[in-house]
C-alpha cells in the first residue's frame, strides 16, 4: 500500500474502521512510514476530540421563550392553505367567465340593434322613393 | 432531495403523532417537541455560528418557523431531520448575512500563545469531561474556520451522531456529498490542528 492509498484509508477512519484486509495493509504501511503514522495519530486524535466535545445545552428558559414567540392561532392543517388559494383562483376564473359572457352578449345585442336600425333606414329610403313616384 | 426513503423509527412515529396534535392546535404537543430537541438544535446552531447569544436567538427562531410551517411538514420525514434542517439553514443564513469569516469572539477562545483563559467557559463542561476545556476551545475555533457546509456536516455527524443519509436530508444534499464534506472537514481540521493535537 502506497502513501496515497494509506492517506485515503486514514481519512476514512474518521467514520468507520476499514475492513480487516485493508486494516492489515494499512498497519503494515504505518509501521514503515513515519509520515503516514503521524497522520494516522493526528486523524484519530482530531476525530476523538471532535466527538468528545461537550454538548452545549440550550440555556434555561429556552422553551418558555419559544412558546412566547409563537404566533396566535392554529397552524394550518395540510391542504387547507391549498384549498383556500384554490377557491380564490376559482372565483377569479368564474368572474372572468361571467365578464366574458356579459361582454359577448352585449356585443351581440349591440350588433343586432345596429343591424335593425340600418334595415329601418333602408325601408325609409324605399318608402320615400315610392312616395315621390 | 431530502425525501425520506426509510420507514420512521419508533421515535419518529412518536414525533409524527405530536405533529398531528400540533396541527390541531395542541401547543403542549409542540412544547414537548421543543423540549426534546432544544439541546440538539441549540448545539448545532452554536457550533456553526460560534456565539451563544446569537445561537439562542437563531435556535428559538427556528422553532417558531417550524411551528408556522408545521402544516407543510411531510410526516414521512423524521421530525428531527426537519427541525435540524431549519436550524442549520438559519445558522448558515445568519453567517452569510453577517459576512463569512467573521471573527471568533476572543472571550470564547483559549489563547494558547498568551496563556489567557476564556472569561466564560465555551461550554458547561462537567467534571468528568473526557476532553479538556483547552482542547475543546481549540477544536471549537478550528471548526469555526471551516467552510459553513463542511462545519455543518462535521457537527451533525460527529457531535449529533446523525448518519450520513440523515445529514444529507438536513443539508439538502445526497448522502455521498455529505460524507465528502465531512471527509474534507476532517482533513482540514487535521492540518489546522497539526502541532496542537
Amino acid at each position: 500500500m502506497g502513501c496515497d492509498l494509506a492517506l485515503k484509508a486514514i481519512e476514512g477512519l474518521g467514520d468507520e474502521k476499514p475492513g480487516r484486509a485493508r486494516w492489515m495493509r494499512l498497519r503494515r504501511h504505518l509501521e514503515r512510514c513515519p509520515g503516514c503514522r503521524a497522520s494516522f495519530v493526528r486523524m484519530k486524535a482530531v476525530r476523538d476530540a471532535v466527538e468528545r466535545m461537550p454538548r452545549v445545552p440550550a440555556p434555561p428558559g429556552f422553551t418558555e421563550k419559544v412558546l412566547e414567540l409563537l404566533p396566535a392561532g392554529t397552524p394550518a392543517e395540510p391542504g387547507v392553505r391549498e384549498r383556500t388559494s384554490g377557491r380564490r383562483g376559482l372565483l377569479w376564473i368564474g368572474g372572468a367567465a361571467v365578464f366574458g359572457v356579459a361582454l359577448a352578449v352585449g356585443l351581440a345585442v349591440a350588433r343586432r340593434l345596429a343591424g335593425q336600425s340600418s334595415m329601418l333606414g333602408k325601408r325609409d329610403d324605399k318608402l320615400s322613393v315610392l312616395g315621390s313616384a | 432531495m431530502g425525501m425520506p426513503t426509510e420507514r420512521l423509527t419508533r421515535d419518529g412515529r412518536e414525533d409524527a403523532r405530536a405533529v398531528k396534535r400540533c396541527r390541531q392546535g395542541d401547543v403542549d404537543a409542540f412544547s414537548e417537541l421543543v423540549l426534546k430537541y432544544q439541546d440538539g438544535v441549540f448545539n448545532v446552531v452554536y457550533r456553526i455560528v460560534g456565539d451563544r447569544e446569537e445561537a439562542r436567538d437563531i435556535a428559538q427562531e427556528a422553532f417558531v418557523r417550524a411551528f408556522e410551517g408545521i402544516g407543510t411538514f411531510n410526516e414521512k420525514m423524521p421530525f428531527r431531520a426537519w427541525i435540524y434542517r431549519i436550524g442549520t439553514n438559519a445558522a448558515i443564513d445568519h453567517l452569510r448575512r453577517a459576512g463569512r469569516g467573521r471573527e471568533v469572539p476572543m472571550d470564547e477562545v483559549f489563547d494558547a500563545a498568551s496563556g489567557r483563559e476564556p472569561s466564560a467557559p465555551t461550554a458547561a463542561v462537567p467534571e468528568n469531561a473526557s476532553v479538556s476545556n483547552e482542547t475543546s476551545a481549540l477544536v471549537h475555533r478550528a471548526l469555526l474556520e471551516l467552510p459553513d457546509n463542511y462545519r455543518a456536516a462535521v457537527v451533525l455527524h460527529h457531535l449529533e451522531g446523525l448518519g450520513y443519509r440523515e445529514v444529507g436530508e438536513v443539508l439538502g444534499v445526497p448522502r455521498n456529498t455529505a460524507k465528502t464534506w465531512a471527509y474534507r472537514a476532517r482533513g482540514t481540521l487535521c492540518r489546522s490542528l497539526e502541532g496542537v493535537i
